[in-house]
């Protein structure tokens, strides 16, 4: 291995095993006291029928939320990545291009003006940011360079705000109930069945974008510099739009919508292993899927029995962390 | 037969008998009154603050091991150990507490969570929770019948009929009303299909907005068109505006009628955003506020 | 085999920019462009790396039109300088200058360490390369860019397929060593490599030095082309600078020319 790459593939191995360290632990508390020496009886064993109340706990509410944080928070830490080299600005985030707004939309109006049951919600949920991200993108097109995307990603937003505000206006009550039960961004959603087709859709993508490092690097560059080095920027542009929308978009659908992980993890990243996307990319992943699978563990013991919401104590958590970090001087970009 | 009968090798003599059948019937009785308290939960959660209420009313709510943040009457629910917002139920929170019971209103969710709860094998049983009368009384027997405790609930039923007849009875003043909330930061106003409206109804009072559907934001200027001559305004709102001065200062609340009479009634916010056990009550009060001569307002 | 612009016209916002420029980029030489400022010259040099759109004419890199030509295609054959580096960002020398290998993504690591390295020396940043990017002056970013352009004009080549290379002002923010030594590279490159070198220059007497051919734009058209005796002459230099000008032979380098303008005059 070159030299150069032991610092960063060190950093990498180590926030994997802190990784898979933190889901342990997760996974082996909560608000249900399941000792950790029972674990690998409750997991593999023959549980005391006692004790099978403890296992579907774990096996049936536990474990597919500890996966879900995590296959999730390295969603939105990679995409938000992607987005901050793509618009080349530092607050960028998926929701820049009206993914999370479009999902609300879809949601909402799934709500309020159909019957609303649950298997009708999240498909509208996925459109709908499908179909606002698309609409971003058509619109944006028309102006050169990420500007014009970046306009049009704001305009879809207020939009989207005020259809969403619209809408539940006219709701009654009992949809406004459900509106707030599909607001409130929750994990909690999770469960096997779910897992098995979000995990394997989210990896696939995901690990397509943590491959387009040479790109994002270039882009760093300027976009004429990019185009220089031989990325034809409006087909790039557009197949990262479109591999962000297919990820985040059911993420939000599935858990209606969790900020900060996109926003700070990246920086985080880059203010310790730097700006090259060949790194930041798997790192952020690794490090966001750690992030939040710390941060919905926390919401889960912090006040037990009840719960935090998740977005509360990634802000809480993370947003001090940040300006501590920016306290100590060191360069953002 | 001889008064006892005898084998080879024991006597059972008459008083040895009576012994036995005595003590084999405070065996059989002990056995049914074990039996009757396997049947009734000891350890329960309520999800709901009207079920939280009308378990404490039925004189159960010392088996309420933890209930929801909507659960804000009696006092006594307060002190319980809280499992969140009875619409986002912890599923890891509610079982910790190991109720052998769940009580949840209809309500309650989300139902992703309420459907992991019944398939963990949890207890759970719905509550139906309308804004509704009836839907009071079906609640009322419900959380009894699940607490074993039918003829508690049938007196608090009867007793509750025998009030709202008696409120029924008196003419409806019919004065214009309106009930306002201050839930988000901005005024909103119950319009028909809430419980408010329901319990405006039942008071004998009109509600100014009963042609809108559900809450809505209120515009000061559509304040001063309603021109309500009775304005009712929850304690938690109040609060949150920063006193009855404060809300006499809300754009639109001045120029009404019920501000210029004072006639602002303040309640608790279950007793009027909700129909529970304590409907007669609230019904009274707001009949006394429609019926009290006009003060001037402060 | 050349990289050739015929009668480009370039249009931005309804005004005309170029109008029926021609040029030509052989193999194994270097030309410079020249002309004074707003003449057009980034613009051509914009056009020849196929970047704008054109309204009339068009490039043809080794007789292949341009425009058909995907962009992965054209950075194998043909890498740019550009005038301005680009902005703060947290990667190192090394990173950047490793960016030239993009183009050729089946390329080895340590073939790609090999021409970094070699290129860092060539431009003289050797003695930078674990220095983070963003804390170099900037001539010392501008020779960065320039290693990355020479690792992308030195990797995988190919025989008889001659590598162009256009540098937008290199020598702009370079001290007078700095200055020469790009153009001695300039030279080097085109000589041994073969390659076709396009800078875009200032100073008269530095493309008098080291160019073989030279191009002088102005006023959106191309005034004179050809080698540096037939372009700098006083006439010619008089009426593109609006300023008199002298042309005398180098004292020092036979064949070579030497330009004075005249300002008090």
């Amino acid at each position: 291995m070159r030299r150069a790459d032991l610092r960063p593939t060190s950093a990498i191995a180590g926030l994997a095993v802190l990784l898979v360290v933190a889901m342990a632990v997760a996974c082996a508390s909560g608000a249900v006291a399941i000792p950790l020496t029972s674990l690998p009886m409750l997991l593999w064993g023959q549980p005391a029928p006692g004790d099978q109340l403890l296992r579907n706990v774990l096996v049936d509410v536990r474990i597919p939320r500890v996966l879900f944080s995590a296959l999730a928070g390295a969603a939105l830490a990679v995409t938000g990545a992607v987005m901050q080299a793509l618009f080349r600005n530092p607050l960028a985030e998926p929701g820049l291009v009206g993914i999370s707004a479009g999902g609300a939309l879809g949601a909402v109006t799934a709500i309020v003006f159909t019957s609303g049951g649950f298997w009708l919600l999240a498909p509208a949920a996925f459109l709908g940011s499908l179909g606002a991200t698309a609409l971003a993108y058509a619109l944006g097109r028309r102006a050169p360079g990420v500007a014009g995307l970046l306009l049009a990603g704001i305009a879809i937003n207020t939009v989207a705000g005020s259809l969403i505000g619209l809408f539940t206006t006219l709701a009654n009550d009992a949809q406004l109930r459900d509106l707030t039960f599909w607001n409130l961004g929750s994990l909690a959603g999770a469960n096997w069945s779910l897992l098995a087709f979000l995990a394997p859709w989210t990896l696939v993508w995901t690990i397509w974008l943590a491959r387009q490092w040479r790109l994002l690097n270039a882009l760093l560059l300027g976009e004429r510099e990019a185009q220089h080095l031989g990325f034809p920027l409006v087909t790039v542009r557009r197949k990262l739009i479109v591999a962000m929308a297919l990820v985040v978009g059911p993420l939000v659908a599935a858990t209606g919508g969790i900020g900060f992980i996109g926003l700070v993890v990246p920086h985080l990243i880059r203010l310790t292993l730097g700006a090259n996307h060949r790194w930041l990319l798997p790192a952020s992943m690794l490090a966001g899927a750690l992030a939040l699978t710390l941060a919905d563990w926390l919401a889960r013991i912090v006040i037990v029995p009840a719960e935090l919401p998740i977005g509360l104590v990634t802000s809480l958590v993370g947003g001090p962390f940040f300006i501590w970090l920016l306290a100590r001087g060191r360069r953002l970009a | 037969m001889a008064a006892g009968f005898t084998t080879e090798h024991a006597v059972v003599t008459r008083p040895m008998a009576r012994g036995l059948v005595a003590a084999g019937l405070t065996l059989c009785l002990s056995l049914a009154a074990w039996a009757a308290q396997g049947a009734a939960p000891e350890r329960v959660v309520t999800l709901g603050g009207s079920v939280t209420e009308i378990a404490f009313a039925l004189d159960r709510g010392d088996r309420i091991v933890a209930d929801d943040l909507s659960s804000l009457y009696p006092e006594a629910a307060t002190r319980l150990p809280r499992v969140g917002y009875y619409r986002a139920t912890p599923v890891e929170g509610v079982v910790a507490m190991r109720p052998d019971m769940v009580l949840a209103s209809e309500q309650a969710g989300p139902p992703h969570a309420i459907q992991k709860l019944t398939d963990l094998g949890v207890n759970l049983q719905v509550v139906s929770d309308q804004p509704t009368v009836a839907s009071l009384y079906r609640r009322i027997d419900q959380v009894a019948a699940a607490l074993d405790a039918k003829s508690a609930g049938a007196r608090l039923s009867a007793a509750l009929k025998r009030d709202l007849d008696r409120i029924q009875a008196q003419p409806r003043s019919d004065r214009p009303t309106l009930l306002m909330v201050n839930r988000t930061g901005t005024s909103q106003g119950a319009g028909s299909g809430t419980a408010a409206d329901e319990v405006l109804r039942l008071a004998g009072l009109a509600n100014v907005l009963a042609g809108q559907q559900g809450y809505k934001p209120l515009s000061p200027e559509a304040m001063t068109a309603l021109a309500p001559e009775l304005i009712v305004i929850t304690a938690s709102s109040l609060d949150a505006l920063g006193g009855m001065d404060k809300l006499l200062q809300v754009p639109g609340v001045i120029a009404t009628p019920a501000a210029r009479a004072g006639r602002i009634v303040v309640m608790d916010d279950l007793l009027v955003l909700g129909l529970g056990p304590r409907l007669p009550q609230a019904l009274q009060q707001l009949q006394d506020a429609a019926g009290a001569p006009a003060r001037a307002a402060r | 085999m050349s990289l050739v612009g015929r009668h480009l016209r370039i249009e931005r916002d309804g005004q005309t920019v170029l109008d029926d420029v021609s040029c030509r980029l052989g193999p194994g030489e270097v030309l410079g462009l020249l002309g004074p400022n707003g003449a057009g010259k980034s613009t051509l040099l914009s056009a020849l790396a196929g970047e704008l759109p054109l309204a009339a004419g068009g490039v043809t890199l080794d007789d292949a039109p341009l425009e058909a030509m995907p962009s992965a295609q054209q950075a194998m054959r043909r890498a740019v300088l550009p005038q301005k580096p680009g902005l703060r960002f947290a990667l190192s020398v090394t990173e950047v200058i490793g960016m030239g290998a993009y183009p050729f993504p089946a390329l080895a690591p340590d073939s790609v360490d090999a021409l970094v390295a070699d290129a860092a020396v060539r431009a003289d940043v050797a003695g930078l390369l674990d220095r983070p990017y963003a804390l170099l002056s900037g001539g010392e970013q501008q020779r960065v860019h320039l290693a990355r352009v020479l690792v992308q004009a030195a990797a995988q080549p190919v025989a008889g397929q001659p590598r162009y290379l256009l540098w937008d002002e290199p020598t702009a923010s370079q001290d007078p060593p700095h200055q020469h030594a790009v153009l001695a590279l300039a030279r080097r490159l085109a000589r041994e490599q073969d390659a076709g070198v396009l800078i875009v220059l200032h100073d008269l007497n530095l493309a008098a030095q080291w160019c073989d051919r030279l191009i002088l734009l102005a006023d959106r058209k191309v005034v004179a082309d050809g080698p540096p005796e037939a372009v700098l002459t006083p006439p010619i230099l008089a009426r593109t600078y609006g300023m008199a000008a002298h042309v005398l032979p180098h004292p020092l380098l036979a064949g070579r020319l030497q330009v004075w303008f005249d300002a008090e005059a």
